[in-house]
């Protein structure tokens, strides 16, 4: 089990690493006014935004896009830095503690608050600047596995919540 | 207030110390002050049982409700 738990724990601290530098990416896209992407506009991160077109695409509109998305990132990886802890504590054998339902629930809201403004960005940019509409289709499975693991986790956090309320218990239990 | 735990009254009436109970019953001393201020959730039939027999005494004697109104 704690070999699961260490790749766990390794997974979450570099999904917080690639989401930062994904942010990065992101402001530099946004600063740089895409002359240096234009390179690297064939490449699969962008082209999973921004699918070929037969017209040119908005500046603004990618600006927009790419600034609003690397907030998004940066939230995200800020919802997630308690992961790491919470695997660790799990390794530990301190399954419950306190505030740990606080500390799951924030990681799924941020998640969940991520899926739904991530979606509403790729909504408003396809409407607004028309850069890639269609990939709204693309991204509802995405959109989804990302809002149903932060309803997942919320019951995770009730349950939690509970066995912390039941250790409690058993602990004042003479 | 609802339940009042009374060992201390009965350990004076006893000439017992809490320490000494706490070894005889097997508990930690630790335990016993959180029984005995009150702050434990529940109490053991088991730890009931042989407070009683250690002291001599009813488990009414230990235990008391006071109504809160």
């Amino acid at each position: 089990m704690k070999w699961h738990l260490s790749i766990l724990k390794l997974i979450s601290i570099v999904l917080i690493i690639v989401l930062i530098l994904s942010a990065a990416i992101n402001i530099f896209g946004a600063i740089q006014q895409f002359e240096f992407f234009n390179d690297l506009a064939n490449s699969f991160y962008f082209k999973s935004y921004f699918p070929k077109r037969s017209f040119e695409y908005s500046l603004t509109g990618q600006i927009i896009f790419y600034a609003i998305n690397a907030l998004l990132f940066l939230y995200l990886a800020y919802g997630l830095r308690s992961a790491p802890k919470l695997i660790s504590e799990t390794s530990k054998e301190n399954l419950f503690y306190q505030h740990q339902a606080i500390e799951i629930r924030k990681i799924s809201s941020a998640i969940i608050v991520y899926a739904k403004l991530k979606f509403l960005l790729i909504l408003c940019v396809g409407a607004f600047f028309l850069i890639a509409p269609f990939n709204i289709i693309g991204f509802i499975p995405s959109f989804l596995i990302l809002y149903i693991l932060g309803k997942v986790l919320i019951l995770f956090s009730k349950i939690v919540e509970k066995g912390e309320l039941i250790k409690q218990e058993n602990e004042l239990t003479i | 207030m609802g339940i009042i735990i009374n060992l201390d009254k009965i350990l004076e009436r006893e000439g017992m110390k809490s320490n000494e109970l706490a070894e005889k019953i097997g508990i930690t001393t630790a335990n016993l002050s959180i029984l005995k201020t009150g702050k434990a959730k529940a109490i053991r039939f088991s730890t009931l049982e042989a407070i009683c027999e250690i002291l001599n005494c009813q488990p009414g004697d230990i235990l008391e409700y006071l109504d809160e109104k």
